[in-house]
């Protein structure tokens, strides 16, 4: 074995060693096991879902509509992968890990690392590779028994669930490297701990804001839509009403006598035209605002991590296009109110089918590249501050 | 190969803070340990002894430096293989035991798995922590962590050992033990770079030494050469209230006395005369003790004469050299005051 592998080997062992040493890994450790045993208690058949040996007769849901590898799968992706490990497990993680910076640039354990024969750039990187070794051991263990219970209950023998591993690992990576920036120049696993959150909250704040204005846009485009539908058959009306009455040989009202607001002919012949117009240039309108706000969020976003569109990757490896068809179709099919006013209904199915497809139509290499593209920013500052710092 | 492990010349440190002069700590030292020995480096706090040990190791960038360890140029990463390290207020994980510590050391700087295991066991052995090796750090004593420092600093069979305050926290029969490491890792043919407070403990083992005092080494080479020219007499004779007038009375016609420092009446009570006898030599009363500073055995017999003649009762005569405690003082004393040095690198100031 080379020095190189050997120190670094060294380095993860220790890693290890210390987290194994905190309570914090084996509660996380317990509480996926936890999470897992929920998820394996949870069952479905013809007549509905089962928690053990109770119905649940309150979910409207069976395996007709949802099959069991379908409903594993999307139990791991709503709720295993982004609320347990993007949130529970992530913040149990930040907690663990804060510290391994600020304590290994301590006075009396830093000299020792840096007395040994290897560069500086090296050791702190293969120091901040040793502190996801928390996460990597968390969401390997969790998306193994994940990968067994899907196996067991659904059916379904999928390996790419355990993409979950790099995925997630990639997600905390991006967090990590803030976190370890700031306690590198902090010195403090508190404040690097703190700042990181406030941080996090900010990429929350963002992507939230991004959702929702999606949303928003979603929803306005559907109802400009609608309204367009409603102005084109109001004309259609109008044209006809038109047309009968050159046929009958009957003529408009002249144009002084016409209702103020009305400006041709059409709307002379269908006034209802007139609201049905005003209503659309106003939607119109909302769309195009809508979508410079969400440019500009984009834009905001644009050099930070995507921490969201990150986990949602899961989504795209594990869901085929038919998985997201049935998981559609799952449920009745209704009409909801938008944002934009009660008596303003659109189509649910579709109101959800455009806002995934607007989401999946987000570039992978676009996500990640960005993403990493932060971290390597990140890491470059660390290194560039430890490489030249006196300890 | 160079007959020397470490070479340094002009070897300073400023410490820079954005919007603050720069406060030197080191303002060129030269210093040259040769390979096989045991060199001890003494100097007050704030010297910049620790700030030298951490410029070698790496862990400190120097602003200037020329020199070499081990042959090759301080900061040459794949030399520190060779090399020992035992820091000052180390702080090993307390997670891991007394065997873990020294096995992550040794991978650390590349010794191999099967050679880490065996070493490992015998240099437990060597501190005395064999019955320890697989019990947490965290309940083990200082003097007990200090032992494990000094195992893992061997682990990798280094040529160079640098210990700084290696008997920090230890009790006597600790230190004894690691004046004997210290030998036998002597014997062995290493070199062994101590920085210690402890001067009795340094020059038990030392074969030269180094005095840092305000960032440069104000002495340097083997406590023999140090006090060369400073041997000197004592003359004791039995306690009396006329003791001190005695042995004045004692003295060689034509001697002179010599003015103490104004003011300083600490001196002036503990020296009773200061002078200097007719040939030149210094000379000094304190009590009952007559101390004349020189070798020649002739000076003394005349003043044995005459305290004898007097009816004095002569208790002891010796011939005296300075211990490392006394090279020390006058290092760090300033000549024009008497007065210690104040600590720190700047002048006549604390860094």
């Amino acid at each position: 074995m080379s020095t190189v592998l050997r120190q670094t080997n060294a380095m993860l062992i220790d890693a290890y060693r210390e987290l194994a040493a905190g309570k914090l890994f084996w509660i996380t450790l317990g509480l996926s096991s936890l999470v897992v045993g929920i998820f394996a208690c949870l069952g479905i058949d013809e007549e509905g879902m089962t928690f053990l040996w109770f119905r649940l007769n309150f979910i409207p849901i069976t395996s007709e509509t949802l099959p069991p590898d379908l409903m594993y799968k999307q139990m791991f992706l709503s709720f295993g992968v982004p609320l347990w490990l993007g949130w529970v497990a992530t913040i149990l993680a930040l907690v663990s890990t804060a510290g391994i910076i600020p304590n290994f640039i301590s006075g009396g354990s830093i000299d020792l690392s840096l007395a040994k024969p290897i560069g500086r750039i090296r050791l702190f990187l293969t120091r901040y590779l040793s502190g996801l070794v928390f996460v990597a051991l968390q969401v390997g263990a969790f998306s193994f028994a994940c990968f067994i219970l899907i196996g067991i209950r659904g059916g379904d023998w999928q390996p790419r669930v355990l993409l979950a591993i790099p995925i997630v690992l990639l997600f905390f990576s991006y967090l990590f490297s803030v976190c370890a920036l700031l306690g590198l120049i902090t010195r403090s696993a508190i404040a690097s701990l703190l700042l990181t959150a406030l941080f996090w909250i900010m990429l929350i704040i963002l992507n939230r804001g991004d959702e929702s204005v999606g949303a928003l846009k979603v929803q306005a485009q559907m109802l400009a839509e609608r309204r367009e539908e409603r102005v084109a058959n109001a004309e259609l009306m109008a044209d006809n009403r038109l047309k009968q009455m050159a046929e009958a040989g009957e003529d408009l009202p002249p144009r002084e006598e016409w209702a103020p607001g009305i400006t041709t002919e059409q709307e002379a012949a269908n006034p209802l035209l007139v609201t049905l117009r005003q209503q659309r240039d106003k939607t119109q309108g909302t769309v195009r605002s809508l979508k410079a706000w969400h440019h500009a969020i984009v834009i905001a976003k644009f050099p930070l991590p995507k921490t969201i569109e990150t986990l949602h990757l899961m989504d795209r490896v594990l869901l085929s296009k038919a998985d997201y068809e049935a998981l559609m179709n799952t449920g009745e099919t209704k009409e909801i109110p938008t944002a934009f006013g009660q008596d303003e209904t659109i189509d649910q199915r579709e109101y959800q089918r455009r806002f995934t497809e607007a989401q999946l139509m987000r570039s992978t290499t676009k996500i990640l590249g960005t993403s990493i593209g932060f971290e390597v920013v990140m890491l470059g500052i660390c290194c560039f501050i430890f490489a030249r710092r006196d300890f | 190969m160079s007959d020397l492990a470490i070479d340094l010349t002009g070897v300073s440190k400023n410490y820079t803070r954005r919007f603050k002069k720069p406060t030197p700590a080191l303002r060129g030292v030269d210093m040259r340990v040769h390979r096989g020995e045991v060199f001890g480096l003494l100097g007050p706090n704030g010297a910049g002894k620790s700030t030298l040990v951490k410029i070698l190791m790496t862990v400190i960038r120097p602003t200037r430096c020329r020199g070499s360890v081990l042959g090759q140029r301080v900061g040459h990463k794949p030399t520190l293989a060779k090399v020992g390290y035992l820091p000052e207020h180390h702080s090993f994980p307390g997670y891991l035991t007394g065997a873990q510590v020294i096995d992550f050391f040794g991978a650390m700087t590349g010794v191999p798995r099967r050679e880490r295991k065996q070493r490992a066991g015998e240099l437990l052995e060597l501190v005395g922590m064999s019955e320890w090796s697989k019990r947490k750090l965290k309940s083990y004593s200082k003097g007990m962590r200090q032992r494990v420092g000094i195992a893992q600093a061997l682990i990798n069979d280094p040529d160079l050992v640098l210990l700084d305050e290696p008997t920090d926290g230890v009790d006597p029969v600790g230190r004894r033990d690691i004046r004997n490491v210290i030998e036998r890792i002597k014997d062995e043919g290493r070199t062994v770079f101590i920085n210690s407070h402890l001067l009795s403990e340094l020059e038990m083992v030392s074969d030269r030494v180094a005095i840092l005092v305000k960032g440069v080494v104000a002495q340097q080479g083997t406590i023999e050469e140090l006090t060369e020219g400073q041997l000197r007499y004592e003359l004791v004779v039995g306690e009396s209230d006329g003791a001190g007038d005695l042995l004045q009375r004692a003295l060689p016609e034509g001697s002179r006395q010599l003015a103490l420092p104004e003011g300083d009446t600490q001196l002036a009570r503990r020296i009773g005369f200061k002078g200097l006898l007719p040939s030149g030599e210094s000379i000094e009363v304190a009590k009952n003790t007559l101390t004349i500073g020189s070798n020649d055995p002739k000076l003394i017999q005349p003043i044995i004469d005459r305290v004898r003649a007097e009816g004095g009762v002569i208790t002891s005569v010796r011939n005296v050299r300075p211990s490392l405690e006394d090279l020390f003082m006058q290092a760090v004393t300033d000549p024009t005051t008497g007065k210690a040095l104040k600590p720190g690198a700047e002048e006549g100031g604390k860094r």
